[in-house]
């Protein structure tokens, strides 16, 4: 049984290695990096703590990253048996020729700030609303903001590059901690949702999206094959069932159980929390449990320390 | 008295500024409570145009006879303390575990829990009546804010749900309790109705699609949004859809409550009129 104690105190056993994705990498592989593990039944806060936790030297973890950490990891580390939001968002927008796209945002977008997320969840809770959430409890975002995301700016200012995802798909040896990728709203919509086979995966368009590349996807695939020799995983989206013309942004996650159980599926009830939902979306809403990766000593720490007497 | 709205993105934290705020001398409104609100406001009132999360809960148990039961308690349960929310929230995720959230989204109880529930014994020690539902059918005279109503699961898993005519909801046993008594069901629907000329209102159980083996229980959440619209399920379509009444609701995420306190408004009220110069 791990309780959110033996989570946290597993945390440790994340190694920062396993976080580093391709450019990331080079500029954050070495020892002093330590991870850790960030649970709030309140997402606003957890995700708080996430931030200041990576302070300026780190990061919180995107999906590429949890997933390229998961391909380097063993299938018994805390990072394969549970669940986790990512540094990860999928905003829909509208460019200014007015084509509906689907932006996905790593490394942190709107909702990378606790204040953001804040502002929608105490919005007016109205669906004739601005602000606030749509009815499938994504972010509702402004015209503004959807506009500057496209050009690759965040409100604070931050700035980030945007790939077109056929551009993207070609790969990028270079890709940094934070960057967007922009997806034709049909054919997101078009994608596969539910258990899906690893080979349909490889090329869909998603999932190459969220994890980060093709390379990523595929090296992420095999390893989650594996794991139990099954042939399929699950991966959901809800572009099928939300109206394109509100801007809107919504979260994504990774799911995981202990053992990786009923990844393909299972019959009866559902298991909620527990069960192994692949890559999926959440809005700003309910629990969440980001990785914090930041400068540190781990010999110096109280992780290595014995309190018993 | 003075009633006040309490909203956080977090139920604890909702639930734990309402107790702060009724204090030993208030209460945070049940199920039975906001209906009457709602009964004797007029439909512009705020208490007819958003949702709100209620003081009350049903929890699903096994009697020590093997029967399953549904208890309905209204004033506060075991979900009736933010710390046990926590508890619920902080625990292991894993479905096989026998704390947390169940996959349909209620609060994992323990037996002792449930079984004390039965004789009516909360976990702070409170001890409150406990009616079996034909009893409280009959109805009961001075019933006390907080108290426990017993129905077989059978009968509640039966219940009509969804969008039903009033003339059926007011026989329906799931509402009569939900809604404190036979009278106040029928004033409850009487008004619903009147709003808008509705011929249905929602009324919604998770009891079809539960295992009544695992223990649980779940806060309940009256729906509403501005003006009532779509209230006989034309707009049954996210959190602003009016309906009606809950049973589905997940133990995390937004909460609403109404916390009614004695308040001295002529000496602790704020006047706007005292901050223009």
């Amino acid at each position: 049984m791990m309780t959110r104690r033996h989570l946290f105190q597993a945390a440790t056993t994340v190694g920062i290695g396993m976080f580093a994705s391709p450019a990331g990498l080079a500029k954050t592989s070495d020892s002093s990096m330590v991870a850790r593990i960030f649970f709030d039944s309140y997402g606003a806060l957890a995700l708080r703590q996430a931030v200041i936790y990576a302070g300026d030297g780190g990061f919180v973890a995107s999906l590429p990253q949890l997933l390229h950490a998961r391909v380097n990891a063993d299938y018994d580390n805390v990072i394969w048996n549970t669940w986790f939001t990512a540094e990860s968002e999928e905003s829909v927008v509208m460019t200014p020729q007015g084509n509906h796209v689907v932006l996905t945002v790593h490394g942190g977008g709107i909702l990378g700030k606790p204040s953001r997320i804040e502002r929608a969840l105490r919005a007016d809770l109205s669906r004739h609303n601005t602000h606030g959430l749509t009815g499938q409890y994504a972010a509702k975002i402004t015209e503004s903001e959807a506009r500057e995301l496209l050009r690759g700016r965040l409100p604070d200012g931050t700035e980030f590059p945007v790939y077109e995802f056929d551009a993207f798909r070609q790969g990028n040896p270079d890709l940094p901690r934070r960057y967007g990728v922009v997806l034709d709203f049909e054919t997101a919509k078009k994608s596969e949702t539910g258990y899906v086979s690893f080979d349909t995966l490889r090329d869909d368009p998603i999932m190459i999206c969220r994890a980060g590349g093709v390379d990523a996807a595929a090296a992420y695939l095999d390893k989650a094959g594996k794991r139990n020799d099954t042939s399929k995983m699950r991966i959901v989206h809800g572009h099928d069932e939300i109206d394109p013309d509100e801007p809107q942004t919504l979260l994504l996650t990774l799911g995981g159980n202990k053992g990786g159980v009923g990844s393909e599926g299972h019959e009866g009830l559902s298991w909620g929390y527990g069960e192994d939902w692949g890559l999926g979306w959440s809005g700003p809403v309910g629990m969440d449990r980001y990785v914090a990766v930041a400068p540190g000593n781990a010999s110096t720490s109280l992780q290595n320390l014995d309190f018993e007497f | 008295m003075q009633p006040t709205i309490v909203f956080e993105p977090h139920i604890p934290t909702a639930l734990q500024r309402a107790l702060e705020y009724a204090g030993d001398k208030g209460f945070v409104a049940s199920l039975p409570q906001l209906l009457h609100a709602r009964t004797n406001a007029p439909y512009d009132n705020i208490i007819w145009n958003t949702w709100f999360t209620s003081n009350s809960e049903e929890c699903v148990v096994t009697t020590p006879q093997g029967n399953h039961v549904v208890v309905a308690i209204h004033g506060g349960g075991i979900l009736g303390s933010p710390e046990r929310l926590e508890r619920s929230a902080h625990a292991d995720m894993d479905h096989r575990n026998t704390e947390g959230i169940t996959g349909q989204g209620a609060a994992k109880i323990t037996r002792q829990e449930a079984l004390d529930v039965l004789d009516g014994k909360l976990p702070d020690g409170t001890e409150i009546p406990v009616y079996p539902f034909d009893e409280f059918r009959r109805g009961i005279n001075d019933l006390p804010i907080r108290y426990g109503v017993i129905t077989d699961f059978e009968l509640a898993r039966k219940t009509e749900k969804g969008f039903t005519p009033f003339e059926i909801l007011k026989e329906e046993p799931n509402f009569i309790v939900r809604a404190g008594g036979v009278e106040a069901a029928a004033d409850y629907v009487d008004k619903f109705q009147a709003r808008h000329d509705t011929k249905l209102m929602g009324n919604f159980h998770p009891f079809d699609r539960i295992d009544p083996d695992q223990p649980q229980t779940r806060v309940i959440f009256l729906a509403g949004n501005k003006g009532g619209v779509g209230s006989e399920g034309d707009y049954f379509f996210g959190y602003d859809s009016d309906y009606g009444i809950g049973g589905y609701a997940h133990m995390i995420g937004l909460a609403r409550y109404v916390a009614v306190a004695p308040r001295d408004i002529s000496v602790s009220g704020l006047r706007s009129e005292d901050f223009e110069p």
